[in-house]
């Protein structure tokens, strides 16, 4: 976990602001590992028109799907600097970051944010799913060893 | 406190693989909507693969079936589905999953958990907590 958390900020720009950012941080990462999703930092700009547009985005049935199922968000303000104009960024819950995106790849030649490339980013790069057979099998092989019960709670996403 | 008696495990039947599959092993065929759960006995495997009616060798994904000996109690209540378990009615069953299904979990124990679940269903539903 520590090690995620220092590749992580050390990922980030200088200049990123984020209240209170151990609790978010922590709260991100842990959820992609208890639930087997991919962080996603959303670097949300000063440029308030363009943090319409990228809400505008994320309001996509398929992409808030997308969102809401396979990604644990991580939103973050900066200012771009020089080269590092990514703004999303996949963090698998431990290790170095996987992928990025900047904002100049997602515009189309019309300027509009291309919904369809990024929703194709985010299913490039979402964790590859845990078997239920298998997870039943190593709960039941843990709770045999600690002498405890099974409580399976079936659930889903949404 | 409930870890002392239970290995928690979530079953995502929409995103594992084999989720649906093992979801509708574990509910029977039953159609409560979820979430839902089940305390069982890890003695012996909760699943087995339904066998064939013709006893041919059963397909890679074939349908899973619940061993009945396996399940201690189920969220499937007098009314229906207590999956998230908020009125009076739905903590007692609740409850009474949890009598039967306790290991070491002492009666006290059990009265704080029932605390504990009565002051979150008043924090989500209000009133209707106590009905």
């Amino acid at each position: 976990m520590i090690t995620t958390l220092l590749l992580a900020c050390c990922a980030l720009p200088q200049s990123q602001k984020i209240e209170n950012p151990g609790v978010e941080f922590i709260t991100a990462f842990e959820t992609a590992k208890t639930e087997n999703r991919r962080v996603l930092v959303i670097r949300t700009l000063a440029d308030e028109k363009v943090n319409v547009e990228v809400k505008e985005l994320f309001k996509n049935h398929a992409i808030s799907r997308e969102l809401l199922y396979e990604y644990a968000k991580l939103n973050m303000d900066w200012e771009p600097e020089g080269d590092n104009q990514d703004l999303l960024q996949v963090y698998p819950a431990e290790g170095a970051m996987l992928a990025s995106m900047s904002l100049k790849e997602l515009r189309l030649e019309s300027g509009v944010l291309d919904g369809e490339k990024l929703l194709s980013f985010l299913k490039k790069h979402e964790a590859e799913p845990w078997d239920a057979i298998e997870i039943l099998k190593t709960a039941r092989l843990r709770a045999l060893k600690e002498k405890k019960h099974l409580f399976i709670d079936l659930s889903a996403p949404w | 406190m409930f870890g002392k008696d239970f290995v928690k495990v979530k079953i995502d039947i929409e995103r594992m693989k084999n989720g649906e599959r093992v979801g509708k092993g574990i509910r029977a065929g039953k159609d409560g909507g979820i979430p839902w759960f089940i305390f069982a006995d890890p003695s012996q495997p909760l699943l087995i693969v339904k066998p064939t009616k013709d006893g041919s060798p059963p397909a890679e994904d074939a349908p899973l079936q619940r061993r009945k000996s396996a399940i201690l109690a189920t969220a499937d209540g007098p009314d229906g589905n207590v999956g998230c378990p908020m009125s009076k009615a739905e903590r007692a069953h609740f409850h009474d999953m949890l009598v039967t299904a306790r290991i070491n979990l002492t009666d006290k124990e059990l009265e704080i958990i029932a605390a504990d679940l009565l002051e979150y269903a008043r924090a989500t539903i209000g009133e209707r907590a106590d009905q």
